[in-house]
């Protein structure tokens, strides 16, 4: 008996045990931060927080443009040069300075890489000297200082295949030891130029979201991303944390009739052609009801890509749940239930049609159903369909439940624009043309200062706003269960979804709460 | 052998074999009831019903309810039903296969069993999973995918008792005989080989239900196969790993219990029809 | 003898190449007609331009024709090199290098804890039959066999790990650690669970097949002669019963590697153990060519090499054949 007593609280010593020190954390913010591709030649910076490297520009406060290594940047008049100039204390974690040279190496090697940043508008970048670097333009385009800022710098002479497992940061951050898909041991970058962190060790677990309950609760974990569904489960010792990111989810209504397009796939949806039942939706559905069942509470409504969050994104707001109204509409333009079935007809045609929900995002799916169920009073008829990318890329004929929003517009224009109807593969899934919102746009891209392009990409979201090509329904949040006494200081923007990687952008500004 | 270890008839109407022929016969029963009952049932019995989010097992919901309200017993049942769908489906082709392949290559020998030995070797060299995996792939995910991989990766072993079976009826005694008398090939094939092979290949046939099924829940489970709205065993299987730590226990344990019931089942006809048809090959 | 194994060793080297040959092929094309596209599995959602997209597809070869890029793939494995995932950004050899030392950390476990629990049970059985002992075993293993792999993960990880706490949640090592600290006591604390899962369908099966293997001895003519001669059960089973069953046991063991495999795809995902098997997994979510024909080829040989042993062992233990009976081929 005593035996076995004894054996019990050795294995709960042992459990127990491994409680970390207090100036080392053990966080998870789901699997993305180490799958060990942490080269930004490819992507890095465009998938989630780069935190390993710096970057010649930040998006700050307010999603504003921020100098990061920059620190003069200028313009030529006719937007086809950039010229920066870096700050000469940036060195990387082996403790050589970072000169121009690397900058360039780097911005040629992105763009010459099969990489997921794309630097196609630019012509090329030279070293004016060790300290200063000048990018030249194919055309002029406001865009561009967006993309430095996902861009991470990396060494000219360490650069290697498998630089992805084994970085040499430039960031707050360096590695000292990942184990692929399992953990990244992190430590402050002692040459890093900005804050630096009081933690000496910061050790990222992956753990899938369906463990991430188990793991908060054994205890082990300071920080832990957690689904919604059980954001509202209590566990000891830990609080809640949700942040408002941007990621909107919004769900495209092809403005086109069925069709064929140029390259043969199947475009436009005979149903939601009719731009009453695009208006109806946007204002008959009920988007805190829709918050409360498909996010568990944990979001707020949305009626537009930016809600006001971003310098170039337009604040629209309207009051919706306007049932009566949104079914006058559709009655005023023909729509009528002859046959008392609850779906709506006109000429012959259902008010039927099915909406997708990308299957490894369960907060989409469950935004399509509860949706569904909204639409019913309007007595319109949505098949709520999980499915692969693969099946909801075809978007542009069946609508599919998208998460938009970042802090550039380059997005809005691949939305909106008529250019991009039939491009690439999600471009414009609306297939929506209006020139007044094409104006709009070029005005923008050709504007050489960014408040300037900010009050032309304003007009074309609200002109644009009006045909309902896209319907807004809510921004989720990353839900974090955060120890008790871990200060995480807000971000003062709002930060990219990121597929909760969100909440260590500011990671060398975390604390104990003393 | 003294008189009282007779059996009295009048005593005992249930003997081996009525014993044997009722449990195959209410097995069949239970499992057709299943694969009807879930045909039947409307969608709207497993929707989504905001009010009765993840309600515990109770007399209105025998298996309780899910993250979305949805009744988890009436999505067991339908799950069920989809799963003996997909595994008859995939082990009907599985099988038309393997009785094609196993006789022609019994029958012409040489080159064409050559071939049809390298098939097998190359299905049966690639774990089943690994296959499956990529078929799915290849015909991106579905249903489609799931009964063409599950088909694919089953055929060889019956493949090898067919071929067994007809090369072994083919030297056999009778068989010469017969075709010595000059009966034709066709005369042969009806009167001998197929009654001979038959017993052997239904029983092949239905033990194979089971691998059928429980490969179709794994690779749902993955995340290939089935689209997560359908009520697959797969699919409920892999919801329920989310909701594990919350105490939600009801969502992985009567499904994965009704799954081991129906594949055990299906082994039990399997089993003692085999016994019926084949007393020597069978045990106990 | 040696000339025939020799003989039968460089056949079966033969059908080992042209089992790799078209298993590559299979693999290749399987993938290939995936309406999947491995760009957009790469940017996952990001927005790029025709033209990015375009020189993506340019620098992975995908604008050239199958047949063409199978065929340059080819011409690099014969030098050894298996290209480069493009979902893993890591050479293929190196990925699969990785993995496959927790795989088969986690496969030989597995193996060597079914292949001895399931004899010693099958034994049990097999020596008290009739009794309560063999329905028992009979009972427990019937059900077993044909028990999903992952649902048994799942009870096993709610009971073991979330409401006992006995055992960690997942991984291969404990949290924190640098990968030098770790001992072989954590690690294998981290492998119990998923070898636990992992072996008890193996168990099943050769409990009740060596079960059978004995019975059919115990009731053999030269068994029965024994007895008469007075040996005691305990005798028999040493003498006459062991050897002839622990042959088909292990070649029984030997020839099922192909469903370890396939066991272990589903346990791993169950555990998060980082082995093949989830990396085969991700690889097919994102329809990464190389990296899947990579693992497929392996696969292939470990299934090939588990075949091959235990034909070697029949061919080469058993008597009948190694004095000159038919070889097995």
């Amino acid at each position: 008996m005593k035996k076995s007593f004894f054996a019990a609280l050795a294995l709960a010593a042992v459990f127990c045990g491994t409680a970390m020190a207090k100036d080392e954390l053990v966080i998870s913010t789901g699997v993305n931060m180490v799958a060990g591709k942490f080269d930004p030649v490819l992507g890095l910076g465009v998938w989630g927080p780069d935190i390993l490297h710096c970057h010649l520009l930040k998006p700050g406060k307010d999603n504003l443009l921020e100098k990061d290594l920059a620190v003069s940047e200028k313009i030529s008049s006719d937007g086809l040069r950039y010229t920066y100039e870096i700050r000469r204390d940036a060195k990387f974690a082996d403790g050589t300075p970072l000169t121009a040279r690397d900058i360039v190496f780097t911005y040629e090697k992105t763009k010459a890489s099969a990489s997921a940043t794309d630097l196609t508008v630019m012509e090329s970048a030279k070293a004016l000297d060790d300290f200063t670097v000048e990018f030249t333009l194919r055309e002029p385009s406001s865009l561009f200082p967006h993309s430095l800022c996902f861009v991470g710098i990396v060494p000219a002479h360490a650069y290697h295949e498998e630089y992805g497992s084994r970085p040499v940061c430039s960031g707050a951050w360096r590695v000292v030891d990942f184990q692929k898909d399992q953990q990244l041991i992190l430590e402050p970058n002692p040459y890093y130029y900005g804050k630096k962190s009081p933690f000496r060790r910061i050790t990222i677990l992956k753990i899938d979201e369906d463990a991430a309950l188990a793991a908060a609760q054994s205890g082990q974990l300071d920080l832990v991303l957690i689904n919604s569904e059980y954001a509202h489960t209590a566990v000891e010792g830990m609080d809640l944390l949700s942040i408002d990111v941007l990621g909107t989810l919004a769900v495209n209504l092809p403005v086109i009739p069925e069709g064929t397009a140029p390259d043969g796939s199947r475009t436009g949806n005979n149903v939601t052609c009719d731009p009453a039942i695009r208006k109806a939706l946007n204002i008959g559905i009920n988007r805190r009801q829709l918050v409360e069942r498909a996010l568990n509470g944990m979001g707020t409504p949305a009626c537009s890509i930016g809600g006001g969050t971003l310098p170039w994104a337009a604040h629209i707001d309207f009051k919706d749940n306007r049932v009566e109204e949104a079914k006058k509409l559709l009655e005023d333009a023909g729509w009528k239930d002859t046959n008392g079935d609850g779906i709506r007809e006109k000429n012959g045609l259902k008010a039927e049609f099915t909406i997708t929900g990308r299957s490894n995002d369960l907060d989409r799916y469950n935004t399509v159903v509860a949706l569904a169920d909204n639409a019913k009073a309007l007595g319109i008829r949505i098949i709520a369909k999980s499915a692969p990318w693969v099946e909801c890329r075809k978007a542009r004929a069946v609508p599919t439940c998208w998460s938009l929003g970042a802090p550039s517009p380059t997005d809005f224009r691949l939305y909106y624009h008529s250019s991009n109807i039939n491009k690439a593969v999600i471009n414009n899934p609306a297939s929506y043309s209006n020139p007044e919102v094409d104006a709009f746009i070029d005005q923008a891209m050709s504007a050489t200062d960014q408040s300037a392009a900010n009050v032309f990409w304003r007009k074309a979201e609200i002109r644009a706003a009006e045909d309902v090509p896209i319907l807004y329904i809510s921004r989720p949040q990353n839900n974090y269960l955060v120890r008790k006494g871990l200060r995480i200081p807000p971000l003062n923007k709002i930060p990219v979804r990121n597929q909760g990687l969100t909440v260590i952008e500011n990671m060398n500004e975390w604390s104990w709460d003393d | 052998m003294s008189e009282s270890a007779c059996v009295k008839p009048a005593e005992s109407w249930l003997n081996r074999r009525r014993k044997t022929l009722l449990i195959i016969g209410i097995g069949t029963l239970i499992l057709s009831g299943v694969f009807i009952w879930g045909l039947l049932l409307p969608a709207e019995s497993f929707e989504a019903d905001y009010s009765a989010r993840r309600l515990a097992p109770s007399l209105a919901h025998l298996f309780g309810t899910d993250n979305l309200g949805r009744d988890m017993f009436y999505r067991t049942v339908a799950g069920l039903s989809l799963s003996i769908r997909i595994g008859l489906l995939s082990a009907a082709i599985s099988s038309v296969i393997a009785l094609i392949l196993g006789s022609l290559s019994a029958i012409f020998g040489g080159t064409v069993d050559a071939v049809v030995n390298y098939l097998v070797d190359l299905c049966m060299g690639v774990p089943h999973l690994i296959l499956l995996i990529l078929i799915s792939i290849a015909m991106g995910g579905g249903a489609a995918g799931v009964v063409t991989g599950v088909a694919v990766t089953h055929w060889p072993n019956l493949t090898r008792l067919i071929r067994a079976e007809v090369m072994q009826i083919r030297s056999a005694q009778y068989v010469q005989v017969a075709r010595r008398l000059g009966r034709g090939p066709l005369h042969i094939a009806v009167q001998h080989i197929i009654p001979h092979v038959f017993p052997q290949y239904v029983v092949g046939l239905i033990l194979l239900f089971p691998h059928a099924i429980l490969h179709e829940a794994g690779i749902t489970f993955l995340g290939y196969g089935l689209p997560l709205d359908t009520p697959a065993m797969g699919v409920i299987l892999s919801e329920s790993m989310k909701y594990l730590a919350a105490g939600m226990w009801w969502l992985a344990f009567f499904p994965g219990v009704a799954l081991l019931l129906v594949t055990q089942l299906f082994d039990g006809v399997g089993e003692y029809l085999r016994v019926l048809i084949d007393p020597h090959s069978s045990r106990e | 003898m040696n000339k025939s194994l020799l003989k039968y060793l460089s056949g079966s080297l033969t059908r080992m190449l042209l089992l790799l040959a078209s298993a590559s092929t299979l693999s290749f094309f399987l993938v290939t007609a995936s309406p999947m596209d491995t760009v957009d599995a790469f940017l996952d959602e990001v927005n790029v331009s025709d033209e990015q997209r375009a020189h993506i597809e340019e620098q992975w070869d995908l604008d050239k024709p199958p047949l063409q890029r199978y065929l340059i793939w080819a011409k690099h494995a014969l030098h050894g090199d298996l290209g480069r995932s493009v979902s893993l950004h890591q050479p293929v050899a190196s990925v699969l290098r990785e993995r496959f030392k927790a795989s088969l950390l986690l496969m030989g476990t597995a193996w060597t804890l079914s292949g001895a629990l399931g004899f010693l049970l099958g034994v049990a059985a097999g020596m008290y039959r009739g009794s309560w002992i063999d329905k028992v075993i009979k009972t427990f293993s019937l059900v077993l066999a044909s028990t999903p792999t992952f649902w048994i993960g799942l009870l096993v990880l709610v009971v073991f790990a979330v409401e006992l706490r006995w055992f960690p949640l997942g991984l291969s090592i404990p949290i924190g650690h640098l990968a030098s600290e770790v001992t072989w006591g954590e690690r294998l604390h981290h492998l119990v669970l998923p070898a636990l899962t992992l072996s008890i369908t193996g168990v099943a099966n050769i409990a009740l097949h060596t079960r059978q293997k004995l019975i059919d001895v115990l009731e053999s003519e030269y068994v029965i002669f024994a007895r008469a001669r007075g040996e005691t059960l305990g005798q028999i089973l040493r003498r006459h019963g062991l050897r002839n069953i622990a042959l088909p046991a292990v070649t029984l063991q030997c020839a099922s590697v192909s469903e370890l495999f396939g066991g272990s795809v589903l346990a791993e995902k169950v555990f998060s153990y980082p082995g093949l098997g989830a990396t085969a997994v991700e690889a097919g979510l994102h329809a990464d060519a190389p990296l899947l024909m990579g693992i497929a080829l392996f696969s292939v040989l470990f299934v090939f090499a588990g075949n091959l042993s235990a034909n070697l062992i029949y061919g080469f233990v058993d008597p009948q054949i190694r004095e000159g009976g038919r070889s097995n081929v």
